[in-house]
């Protein structure tokens, strides 16, 4: 029975089953897909799951401890810890999934270009990835945040760009030895056109290692953005963002260092499911690292 | 192996030469006028031209890189805003941060290397996956978070070290000592995790290649097989990675100047930003570039010194 059922399969949907399969057999990637789209489903309901608004206040009950009514305490100025943890997530889901998509929209042609056309535009392009490499993360961050003035915006616009030049590397080469592979040739051979090569042939073939490397950009960007925010170059205070919570919390350290403890969590937890579903994902789609 | 050095160094200076444009072309991508900024409240137009006169900002663009350019080459990055010059700044900042990240990189190496090495041996066992899984949490791990709960526990609760601040090697050895520990175990962290998962797989492969196979074969101990042969070569791959973590570590000393309030080179970067410091913002950038530049160029020649195979082909790279 089962054998006929394959046997009718398509060769696509047979790989689909198979990746499903091999992945279903990784505990810790399942793990961390489950609590990726527990982040994500936060993010995206978050007025229906915190019990309070992120900037009601509460002068009766400040720095207050963990309660049935606050489930995590709450701050200097008694507002919910849970629901501003809540509400946090959408900046750091939006950061980490807005800049590594900016950055693969950018990374990927260039890199592609690099990569396929070789000639004079791959050492122009690698000498002008080398430049941006010269210009650490949050040192681009800074300066951006000098120039155009800190924001959520800005500091995703910071962390894509800043994320661009490793991918650019990466895309080229993939693009570097798909190339040399034989149907690419026989495409080729074929007066296929270049747009054809590039967009049938050799993008579809380097996409289980893009999202593998979106799968770990992702993690950076969103420890990115509480970084920036809480050097107050992201979020502004009062919008709730895992950063602006922990840099309020700098103040409290003695009095309530629970607040510098949770928010914290909150990072560490989402960077950890995504950073163990890419490592899932890379060990499933890379056949070099098959056991 | 002149050639190879000097094709590298070219290189280097092509990429300082574009990353120099770039840091002077961001500044003049700020809206508004410098001229009018510089004036504060004066509005008059004859003191504005005046002072346009001064920074040559009246002078085409192109010679007003020059002109920059030649005077950061001399060491003269100008003047802040309150006309103290920006490479005195730098420079006096400059030895606190190189101090962090010269003990972070040596605890990151020392962690992560013995780690990594550790895991390739006892690949697939009990030691492999706490190695790996203690990575995998490092890795996630921010660093100011780190340093945040460092601090409650060893400063607040346990009185055992200073929560900031900053004391010179010379006047106070065990007082620099008290103060650097935690920056430096915060920022080492996270580079002992970058490490750790580069050593365990170069180990891993140069443990699975032929010549650890024949130096098993003819009867070397373990320790001489792991230490002399596998080891030597996963070297090479590591000595690229820490290079490669340069920027990571600048970013990284950003964070950890601010939360433990050393007044080095990472917390001079934020504090000309917050100060809106146009020329000090421009300096410290550029110094950064070139530092990144230097360093990676070390990195090549030291490579080059450690792989025979590079000098030799010409290095493809």
């Amino acid at each position: 029975m089962s054998y006929v059922e394959a046997a009718a399969l398509s060769p696509a949907s047979r790989r689909r089953r198979l990746l499903r399969r091999r992945f279903l057999r990784r505990p810790m990637a399942v793990a961390g897909l489950a609590v990726v789209l527990a982040f994500v489903a936060t993010a995206i309901f978050a007025p229906l799951i915190a019990p309070y608004s992120p900037s009601a206040t509460d002068f009766y009950a400040v720095l207050g401890h963990p309660s049935g009514k606050h489930l995590l305490g709450t701050d200097e100025l008694g507002r919910d810890i849970f629901s501003r943890i809540v509400y946090g997530s959408r900046a750091s889901m939006l950061a980490g999934f807005l800049a590594t998509v900016l950055a693969m929209t950018i990374a990927v042609p260039i890199g592609l270009a690099a990569g396929y056309y070789r000639g004079w535009i791959d050492p122009v392009i690698s000498r002008i990835t080398d430049v941006l490499l010269a210009f650490p993360f949050l040192i681009l961050a800074v300066g951006l945040a000098a120039i155009l003035g800190p924001s959520l915006l800005n500091a995703t616009l910071a962390l894509g760009i800043g994320a661009v030049p490793g991918l650019i590397r990466i895309a080229r080469g993939e693009a570097l030895s798909l190339r040399e592979e034989d149907y690419v040739r026989a495409a080729i051979a074929n007066g296929g056109s270049d747009l054809t090569i590039l967009g049938r042939h050799i993008l579809p073939n380097m996409l289980s290692t893009l999202l593998v490397q979106a799968t770990v950009t992702i993690p950076v960007a969103i420890v990115g953005e509480a970084v920036l925010s809480f050097l107050g170059l992201g979020v502004q205070p009062p919008t709730p963002s895992w950063g602006v919570m922990l840099e309020g919390a700098q103040s409290y350290l003695t009095q309530a260092p629970r607040l510098a403890v949770y928010p914290g969590l909150a990072i560490v937890l989402a960077a950890l499911a995504f950073n163990l579903l890419g490592d899932g994902l890379r060990d499933i789609l890379d056949p070099k690292t098959q056991r | 192996m002149g050639g190879f050095i000097l094709r590298k160094a070219g290189a280097a200076l092509i990429v300082l030469f574009l990353a120099s444009v770039l840091v002077f072309s961001g500044i003049r991508a700020i809206p508004g006028d410098a001229a009018l900024a510089l004036g504060g409240e004066e509005r008059d137009p004859a003191v504005t031209a005046q002072i346009r006169h001064k920074y040559g900002l009246d002078r085409p663009v192109p010679i007003q890189y020059l002109h920059w350019v030649g005077l950061a080459v001399r060491g003269d990055l100008g003047r802040d805003s309150r006309e103290l010059s920006v490479s005195h700044t730098i420079v006096t900042r400059i030895p606190l941060t190189l101090e962090l990240a010269g003990l972070s990189l040596l605890i990151g190496t020392l962690i992560g290397a013995v780690a990594g090495v550790l895991a390739a041996i006892r690949h697939g066992r009990l030691a492999d996956y706490l190695s790996n899984g203690i990575a995998l949490i490092g890795l996630s791990v921010p660093h100011f978070w780190l340093g945040l709960l460092m601090i409650i526990e060893f400063s607040v609760n346990l009185h055992w070290l200073p929560s900031g601040g900053y004391v010179s090697f010379r006047a106070d050895p065990i007082g620099n000592l008290r103060h650097m520990a935690m920056p430096a175990l915060v920022l080492g962290t996270g580079l002992s995790a970058v490490v750790m998962r580069q050593m365990r797989s170069a180990m891993l492969e140069s443990l699975g290649a032929d010549y650890v196979r024949t130096a098993r074969a003819k009867g070397l101990s373990e320790w001489s097989v792991v230490c002399k042969h596998a080891l030597r070569n996963s070297l090479i791959t590591v000595t690229t990675i820490i290079g490669l973590q340069f920027g990571a570590l600048i970013s990284g000393a950003v964070i950890t100047e601010t939360i433990f309030g050393i007044a080095g080179f990472g917390r001079l970067t934020i504090d000309a930003v917050s100060q809106r410091d146009y020329a000090l913002i421009q300096g410290v950038v550029l110094v950064t570039a070139a530092g990144y530049v230097l360093v990676n160029l070390a990195v090549d020649v030291l490579y080059s010194f450690l792989n025979p195979r590079i000098r030799i082909s010409g290095g493809a790279a």
